[in-house]
């Protein structure tokens, strides 16, 4: 399968390295990346454990494609227990690092315990040690990763700033400088461990089963699919490209969900951002370079990608690229998610714009915008408060019904009520509000599937749940829409045997499985499937989706429709006989 | 004679861009032509064709054009 059979594990307590056996029945059934990694999270966590306490782990997983010439396959798979709201956490990191701990002989690293004192994680092929981070502690990213690099001639870095030591919630991993791990605080649970940074140096290979095989499934990818109209639009424009096509269609979220479309959003859409490019950039193994490295004013960024340009720009009232880049470039090295980031300064915006609670921040307004990132990454003056999230705000202050979350998790940038079926996986995403655990916007409001029924969304919703799963677990790059045919045609020979597509649909749809039962493990249940009062009774203002909702009653009718389909009872609990069919029970 | 511009995006630009202005593409005086039509007309793989707006606002493939309009064509995309 394409791996090394050795999983690093790391002690932070202790200082104890052993290395281990890759699990291979559960690479058999999960394959890698974010099902391997969910499953070891799974199989190893407590239930009910604090994720900022030493009995959390996070684990640093590859793929099954990772180091080869397979397509769009260069990204590490995080797994643990996120911090943000009790809830299973994968996400992932681009750039060239998973190949590197491949290289160095790893299908996994583990991390467990915590460090006495700050610590990184140096692994340079087989000698792997734990090195003094004191003098790092307290930097920004960019010093971390070019001081490290300095350091350690050749190695790749995957390092936390401030909000990461600070432990904020929604604190994220970054990598060369620019990709981020950045949904649901993985930068706090290395913060809690006083893990400042990993470094890994590795000069082995990777080898497959059939290696003629792969070239020439890899070779007919690249040829007959990847490199075709269905997929260049990320090499020539990139997410930014979806700033007009949501604005267009009614979902471009504007000044914290309130308007779907926004009057500055040209200055945010993709001729803007060509304007201010200054190169591409592109992951380990990428056809596509999705990548757009840009610098304006002050700030170079490798974005900002759409959700940055639609959370922290559109949603902030924020008409000025020049000031986005800024937020990205501070959010980037002091470690911070930025949707999350923008979605709280925007639920405080409008909280201080209603008179509920002051929060010295107004829609439009760069300067007080401009420094919410470090005040909140450094737990200072109201970057204390802000720091704790939508939800925990909404709880002290009031102003729940316009609190974009989901368990916790704070909107992307999709909004629902133009795109019901994205309601419903923004519902029912195991990590809480998130656009990566399907994507239904592709075929309502940007296609041609009607966005204002429930008529077939259920199924669509679970489909593409199914699908995204499995191909995490492969790692294959979510801006490569490829079949079910062509992941298998490319595994068949990594692996050595017949992969078959309806097999790898069926352990996407374990793998979301899993994700579910570790859910419900911690307390999480139907209730939680649920969206923000204003997607229900609020219509939109202004705009093509002028006064759309999602009725609530037709929501509640959806998710049934949605758990039948699972094989899940009212409750949203897998039956006995579903578990049994996909090897769960 | 009526016409509308067409601003493709992405890999799509290169069914359309004339000396780096949208397209202008005449419309016939005696029927009535939908987005669809008009992008067979100039040869643009359906398949490879998202969202379509028309001033700025999504519209279906079967929209009949009007003198004036100004219409964006998207690509497929994926991810997000």
């Amino acid at each position: 399968m394409g791996y090394k059979n050795t999983v690093l594990r790391v002690n932070l307590s202790t200082g104890k390295v052993t290395k281990e056996g890759l699990d291979q029945e559960w690479a058999g059934l999960f394959y890698g990346g974010k099902g391997l990694g969910m499953k070891y999270l799974y199989e190893e966590l407590q239930p009910g454990i604090d994720p900022l306490s030493a009995d959390n782990k996070i684990f640093l997983v590859t793929g099954p494609f990772t180091g080869t010439i397979a397509p769009c396959s260069g990204k590490l798979s995080v797994a643990t227990k996120s911090p943000a709201n009790g809830a299973v956490l994968d996400c992932s990191v681009g750039g060239n690092i998973a190949g590197e701990i491949k290289y160095a002989g790893y299908d996994m690293v583990v991390l467990e315990g915590r460090a006495e004192k700050p610590v990184y994680l140096l692994i340079q092929d087989d000698l792997v040690s734990l090195e003094d981070a004191t003098g790092l502690w307290g930097k920004g990213t960019r010093d971390t990763e070019l001081g490290l690099v300095e350091r350690h001639s050749g190695g790749k870095v995957l390092s936390i700033g401030p909000a990461g030591e600070n432990m904020v919630p929604f604190a994220c991993l970054t990598s060369e400088l620019y990709r981020q791990a950045g949904r649901g605080g993985a930068g706090a649970v290395f913060g809690s461990k006083n893990l400042k940074a990993v470094v890994v140096r590795g000069t082995g290979g990777v080898s497959v089963q059939d290696m003629p095989g792969l070239l020439k499934a890899a070779k007919k990818a690249f040829k007959e699919d990847l490199l075709t109209d269905t997929n260049l639009w990320a090499y020539t424009d990139g997410t930014p490209m979806l700033v007009e096509m949501s604005n267009n269609a009614g979902i471009l979220p504007t000044r914290n969900f309130q308007q779907g479309s926004f009057e500055g959003f040209s200055t945010l859409a993709s001729p803007a951002m060509q304007e201010a490019r200054a190169g591409k950039k592109a992951c380990l193994s990428c056809g596509l370079g999705c990548g757009n490295y840009t610098v304006k004013g002050a700030g170079r960024v490798e974005g900002p990608e759409y959700e940055t340009l639609a959370i922290g720009g559109s949603n902030c009232g924020i008409a000025d690229l020049e000031a986005v880049v800024k937020f990205n470039a501070l959010c980037d090295d002091l470690g911070l998610d930025t949707i999350s980031t923008g979605s709280v300064m925007a639920f405080a915006m409008e909280m201080t714009e209603k008179g509920i609670k002051d929060f010295g921040l107004r829609f439009g307004d760069v300067a007080a915008y401009l420094e919410v990132p470090e005040l909140v990454a450094g737990g200072k003056g109201k970057g204390a408060e802000l720091a704790r999230g939508v939800r925990a705000l909404a709880a002290s202050y009031g102003g729940s019904h316009f609190a974009m979350q989901v368990k916790g998790l704070e909107f992307p940038g999709y909004e629902p009520r133009g795109s019901w079926g994205m309601g419903l996986a923004y519902a029912t995403a195991p990590r809480g509000a998130c656009h990566m655990s399907a994507w239904p916007v592709a075929e309502e409001a940007y296609g041609e599937r009607d966005p204002f029924t429930i008529e077939g969304k259920a199924g669509l919703v679970a489909d593409l749940q199914h699908y995204n799963a499995l191909k995490f677990s492969l790692i294959l790059c979510d801006f490569w829409a490829l079949s079910f045919d062509t992941m298998a045609e490319l595994l068949s020979p990594v692996a050595g045997r017949e992969v078959t597509p309806a097999e790898l649909e069926l352990a996407g749809e374990r793998i979301f499985n899993l994700a579910r039962l570790f859910n419900m493990r911690e307390g999480f249940g139907a209730g939680d499937d649920i969206l923000p009062e204003r997607i229900f009774s609020q219509g939109i203002e202004g705009g093509p989706t002028d006064g759309k909702i999602l009725p609530r009653e037709e929501f509640n009718r959806m998710l049934q429709e949605y758990y039948s389909i699972r094989g899940w009872n009212h409750n949203g609990q897998p039956e006995k006989d579903k578990l049994s069919l996909l090897n769960l029970a | 004679m009526g016409f509308v511009e067409i601003d493709f995006r992405g890999p799509l630009v290169r069914y359309g861009k004339e000396d780096g202005m949208p397209l202008r593409y005449k419309l016939p005086v005696d029927k009535e032509v939908t987005v669809q039509e008009m992008l067979n007309d100039l040869a643009v793989p359906l398949r490879h064709v998202g969202l379509v707006s028309v001033n700025g606002l999504k519209a279906g493939r079967s929209s009949l054009l009007r003198e004036g309009d100004s219409i964006t064509v998207f690509p497929v995309v994926a991810g997000g």
